[in-house]
């Protein structure tokens, strides 16, 4: 679905400003130009959609290839600053190679088949050996002839056979080969699923290129073709020349990525011709540290270096700052949290130009009259499940909202709590402390552990942290108690549908909406989404009694196929990211 | 840009300036090693604004003999990078004004000589094979970005490139070309607008839709 977004097209005459937006997205204004700009742009559509526009521009670029030099370019420079003198060591002229007859040593006939020779005058003993020597150098002459003409033939045939077979092979494997630049880039589909993350080399979501997918085959033309069977034999040779085990990794690699949809080959192509030109720009001594390593090493050092990468698009104050930190995991952290408040600011962005106000002060998800009473259920829910603190900020927000109109601010501060606190559904209120679970549960902790129950304080940790907050610590009980295997005499809240427990709307919303629509899928004449739907009914089934999976289960699904739980999830448009759900599996054939 | 430092601590900071202090030095390790660290940062650079490999290497190369030729009166003044690039900006813009006076026939990368592709060549051939369609797509979006980045002139190309491939700031950008960082701000600014003008149906460009229930429901 298309989002609403202000208007591209006006561009602002003023040339001044257009520098200052440029300079401001470069990070190169001082701290008090820069705040007016972003005053600018945080009040003015259109110098804020101008903005928009030329940050999208200047991303594009990112898609243009980054050449390589070819292999032997340190070679050819240096060369051109000494040229070596040819060498004349075996006092061959240049330009005057021998050729193979001329170097190839005469065949000598065996002395063991010569005849004794009798005693003759010296007269005769010449014309006896001129006469052998003619006839041992014609025969043997011939027979080398001969031999070369056989060496040749069999060598000939010799060759079309391994050409054959080499034709046989690359027909067999041609999946296998065409993808080999890519998989031989990593050990296994794991990996390469790791690599895909907006952080290493995967797609921010919604950008351009994560929406691209293959078509199997496109039509080439004969030069094309040509090169592409030179390329297959090319890598054909480079596939036999790994070891036994690396094909075999390889051979399982191709069968587990053949197995996935086409989107998702699609994109893990995408994320691993990222990381491949990333890692031919690498500096020696970096690529160094990544391509030994084991794979969790690797991965750790390609965050590192990409952060580092990233820290060097921020302004220069986050640079120094980075500069200064000693440690790799201060720098780590650093990145961590930049990229965290690049992350929040984005959501923030574009959440304001999705919603920004039309004229009755509300944000437009907010102006139809039933959305608005779905998200003052969800805020209800919410709060109820907020710590204290969080709590109290969401109320000084709804006051500020009703009172100054800053409606805006307030739906922001719903989203990125909703974020940090994804709501459980269930009863409003439940135990907050050890004393006021359930007496039966009381007794079964401390009979199983009397060292952490037995006492008045529970020890640091989980279960201490969480004390006093509704669900966080019936969660934290039934999460310990899943840690030691031990199962509860009760779940501490609704693990079924039709628990007395669970809020109506919740139990309407299974039976009316999500059970109807698995249903669907299930049914559907499309492998993917009815095999993925399967697996999501089994999911919801096998989380049935089990609490708190059951309910964070209902919301898991309910986000993935974008359906709204009424009073437990935002409402459509009042989320940060409204499409960032896990999109349904396509079926390849009908896209 | 390091002023009132002297070459002892510029060197300290800068492991590229000792290593070209090695150069002047007469160590040939040291120029390789040079050749190395530099040669994809620099080829990548001359190819983006020649947009012919192989001119692009010409150019590279061009760009370390220069560092090779003056060795012996080089004194670090600036990072080391900063100067490598004043060298490959002059170059540069002077084979571009050539070309003017000269029109080339680009060579596309897929129009190899006699001898077939060159290693470079295969090793982006490989590339393509392995995603062949994806390919496809991304030459046609990789065209248009090109013919626009073409559309600028020499020096704002340049600007453009050093900014946003090397991420130089404006100041180290100022100091490559020799102008001011007002300049600089000025010559980016305009070349991003008229990027954005020309790129315009492109930056906006959703790709298919998400499929939605509603879609699911009509099976």
């Amino acid at each position: 679905m298309k989002e609403q977004r202000p208007n591209p097209e006006p561009s602002p005459d003023d040339p001044a400003l257009t520098e200052d937006l440029v300079a401001f997205l470069d990070g190169e204004l001082d701290p008090e130009m820069n705040e007016a700009v972003e005053a600018k742009i945080g009040v003015d559509a259109t110098v804020r959609a101008e903005a928009d526009a030329l940050k999208k521009t200047w991303d594009l670029l990112d898609y243009l290839p980054r050449p390589e030099p070819s292999p032997n370019f340190t070679e050819r420079t240096l060369s051109r600053l000494e040229p070596v003198p040819q060498s004349g060591a075996n006092n061959v002229p240049s330009g005057a190679t021998p050729s193979r007859n001329a170097t190839a040593p005469l065949p000598r006939a065996s002395t063991a088949i010569l005849p004794v020779p009798s005693a003759r005058s010296p007269r005769h003993k010449v014309l006896w050996a001129t006469a052998w020597i003619l006839i041992f150098t014609a025969t043997g002459f011939g027979g080398f002839l001969l031999h070369e003409q056989y060496a040749a033939h069999f060598a000939r045939i010799e060759k079309q056979e391994k050409r054959i077979q080499e034709q046989e092979q690359i027909a067999k494997d041609r999946r296998l080969l065409q993808n080999l630049s890519l998989y031989r880039l990593v050990d296994d589909l794991d990996f390469a699923r790791q690599l895909d993350d907006p952080e290493l080399f995967g797609d921010e979501p919604g950008s351009i290129s994560a929406t691209w997918t293959l078509s199997a085959s496109r039509p080439r033309d004969d030069g094309a073709a040509d090169e592409a069977d030179k390329s297959l034999r090319r890598q054909y040779r480079y596939f036999q020349s790994l070891s036994e085990d690396r094909r075999e990794q390889i051979r399982a690699l191709d069968r587990e990525f053949s197995e996935l949809d086409e989107e998702t080959q699609g994109r893990l192509r995408l994320v691993l011709e990222r990381y491949g030109y990333w890692l031919a720009k690498l500096p020696e001594e970096d690529r160094r540290r990544i391509e030994p390593a084991r794979p969790s090493r690797r991965l750790e050092y390609i965050e590192e270096l990409r952060g580092r990468d990233w820290v060097q698009t921020l302004p220069k104050p986050y640079r120094d700052n980075y500069e200064a930190a000693t440690t790799s995991a201060e720098k780590r952290h650093l990145v961590k949290e930049w990229r965290q408040e690049e992350k929040d600011r984005a959501d923030e962005w574009e959440f304001v130009k999705r919603n920004e106000p039309k004229g009755g002060g509300l944000p437009v998800f907010l102006e139809d009259a039933r959305t608005k009473a779905d998200f003052d259920l969800f805020v209800l829910n919410l709060e109820s499940q907020l710590p204290p603190g969080e709590a109290a900020t969401l109320k000084r927000a709804r006051t500020a909202a009703q009172q100054d109109g800053l409606w805006l601010d307030y739906a922001i501060i719903v989203a990125r709590l909703s974020d940090r606190h994804p709501l459980l559904p269930g009863p409003p209120d439940g135990p907050k402390h050890f004393s006021e679970l359930p007496n039966e549960i009381q007794k079964f902790l401390i009979d199983r552990e009397r060292a952490t129950f037995g006492k008045k304080n529970l020890p640091a940790g989980p279960l201490a942290r969480s004390s006093g907050r509704w669900p966080d610590f019936a969660v934290a009980v039934s999460e310990y108690a899943r840690s030691k295997s031990w199962m509860l005499p009760r779940q501490l809240g609704p693990a079924r549908k039709d628990d007395k427990d669970m809020p109506a709307e919740v139990r309407t919303f299974i039976e009316k909406t999500l059970e109807p629509t698995l249903t669907r899928l299930e049914r559907a004449d499309r492998p993917f989404m009815s095999a993925q739907a399967k697996k999501d009914r089994e999911r919801l089934r096998a989380a049935e009694g089990l609490w708190p999976d059951y309910p964070r289960t209902v919301v898991d699904l309910a986000r993935q196929y974008k359906l709204m739980i009424p009073g437990w999830t935002l409402p459509s448009g009042a989320n940060f990211r409204p499409d960032a759900g896990k999109k349904l599996p396509r079926n390849p054939g009908k896209g | 840009m390091a002023t009132g430092q002297t070459s002892a601590q510029m060197a300290i900071r800068d492991p590229d300036i000792r290593l070209m202090l090695r150069v002047r030095d007469d160590d040939p390790a040291a120029f390789s090693q040079l050749v190395e660290r530099y040669q994809h940062r620099l080829v990548g650079v001359m190819h983006h604004l020649v947009n012919n490999a192989e001119e692009a290497e010409d150019l590279a190369q061009e760009v370390f003999m220069r560092v090779y030729r003056t060795r012996k009166k080089y004194t670090p003044k600036a990072k080391f990078s900063t100067w490598l690039f004043t060298i490959a900006n002059n170059l540069a813009l002077n084979a571009l004004r050539n070309r003017q006076r000269k029109p080339m026939v680009a060579l596309e990368i897929h129009e190899s000589g006699p001898l077939g592709p060159r290693p470079a060549e295969q090793l982006v051939h490989n590339y393509r094979d392995a995603a062949p369609s994806t390919s496809l797509q991304q030459a046609e979006l990789t065209a248009r970005i090109r013919q626009a980045l073409s559309k600028l002139n020499d020096r704002q190309q340049m600007a453009v490139i050093l900014n946003k491939f090397e991420d130089m700031g404006y100041a180290e950008i100022a100091e490559v070309m020799g102008l001011t960082s007002k300049a600089v701000k000025s010559l980016l600014s305009r070349a991003r607008a008229r990027l954005r003008e020309e790129l315009q149906d492109y930056i906006y460009m959703d790709g298919e839709p998400v499929p939605h229930t509603a879609d699911v429901e009509e099976d």
